[in-house]
């Protein structure tokens, strides 16, 4: 009896991972497919990407600011701070900047994507969308692929930008390492090839957003039972599910390019 | 002709169509009548092919809806009417916008050809002047008469 549940549990999972590969590549097609919806695009870069700025901004200052207090702390046990610039911007550009940037993103963005498909799909308007006719693909999920991706190393370059000078508002003005230090041995270290690194993760973690996400709200009626509690599971294992698989995809990532 | 045979859907294990078999000839008004959760909007959605049975299949005018491909399937909706229970309004888009969407993204009507089609619907449905009013600040038989225009407005 355990056995049989345990297969008819594993039979559904497996079903579910397949549903999803079908998803993304349904998602893929139609991407490369004209007519593309611009003006759907635009809004959702417009949501995804022009709302989370003040928010990006905020976490990477501060991330960047803990970065200077905690590199200064280490570094100057072997007198090496000089090296903060190196050591932030490194964190940052490489780890930090995308990982934590893409996990805002899921918070805010990932779960509203979810949220909003999971209240079209049970108030039957991705049924009223199919019998006019029109492709959902076409008009929900590739646009927030677009978006995603377009958005999301912006958003990491803004999140690094602004953490590079938070850490140097500690460890520059506050700890007295100079701005020709900080700045110089950063240019001197950090190179482009950690740049791209952070750009590919980013690009990365924008499809797993867009992708998570827009399959739980799309499947909300199916997966996660019908009615506002479908939805609110929905959008919960949106979430978890996007954060989940950021940080393991972060990891190959980190071991293909290291 | 729409032919129903022997049309068979369940949930969880939970047989909502039992071998469901019916027609319906050419201009025939058909009324579909049953207790409430009795399968009635299930089997309307076989219809549309918005739902695959079980066992049995679904043709109309000598075509499987069941067994179709997406290609065939949009074809055969082209020619449709369907008013949803709900409505099934878009709700980020106000009264003019839903019933307007099927004829902007599939016609290639100019503007004003398209304002006048609506217009006209939604006079014929009684919701002149509502046209700027948003799904969530009308009323349920408002959303009802909006989405029958909507399913009209393109002359199915």
């Amino acid at each position: 009896m355990v056995t049989r549940k345990l297969g008819v549990l594993t039979l559904e999972y497996v079903r579910r991972m397949g549903a999803m590969g079908v998803f993304f590549l349904k998602t893929l097609l139609y991407t490369f497919a004209p007519p593309l919806k611009i003006s759907r695009c635009l809004k959702q870069i417009q949501f995804i990407g022009f709302q989370s700025i003040l928010l990006i901004a905020l976490t990477g200052g501060f991330s960047g600011m803990v970065l200077g207090f905690q590199g200064f702390y280490s570094l100057s046990r072997f007198g090496s701070d000089a090296f903060l610039g190196p050591m932030v911007g490194l964190a940052l550009i490489k780890e930090l900047g995308p990982v934590i940037a893409a996990l805002m993103v899921t918070g805010r963005a990932g779960s509203a994507i979810a949220a909003e498909i999971g209240i079209m799909r049970i108030s039957e308007q991705i049924d009223a969308l199919e019998l006019m006719g029109l492709n959902p693909y076409r008009y929900l999920m590739v646009p927030n692929l677009i978006a995603a991706l377009i958005c999301l190393p912006l958003l990491t370059a803004l999140f690094d930008v602004v953490g590079i000078f938070g850490g140097y508002l500690i460890g520059g003005k506050l700890l007295g390492v100079g701005a020709g230090t900080y700045f110089g041995e950063m240019a001197h270290y950090v190179e482009m090839k950690d740049v791209l690194e952070g750009i590919y993760k980013s690009l990365s973690f924008g499809v797993i957003i867009a992708w998570v996400s827009c399959f739980k709200g799309y499947y909300s009626g199916i997966y996660t039972g019908f009615g506002s509690e479908g939805v609110s599971k929905a959008t919960t294992q949106a979430v978890v599910l996007s954060s989940v698989l950021i940080l393991v995809w972060d990891y190959f990532m980190t071991s293909i390019l290291f | 002709m729409i032919k129903i045979d022997n049309l068979q859907k369940s949930f969880d294990g939970h047989d909502v169509l039992k071998g469901i078999s019916f027609e319906v000839g050419k201009g025939q008004v058909f009324a579909l009548v049953g207790g409430s959760g009795g399968g009635k909007s299930v089997l309307l959605k076989h219809v549309a092919g918005l739902m695959k049975p079980d066992r049995g299949s679904v043709t109309v005018d000598g075509k499987e809806i069941s067994g179709s491909g997406q290609k065939s399937l949009r074809a055969f909706r082209e020619r449709l009417g369907f008013l949803f229970q709900g409505g099934a309004l878009f709700d980020s888009l106000n009264v003019f916008d839903n019933v307007a969407f099927p004829l902007k993204e599939k016609s290639k009507l100019s503007r004003d050809v398209i304002r006048e089609k609506v217009l006209m619907e939604l006079e014929n449905v009684g919701l002149s002047g509502s046209e700027h009013r948003y799904p969530s600040q009308i009323s349920g038989g408002m959303v009802k008469r909006a989405a029958l225009a909507r399913a009209l407005v393109e002359d199915p």
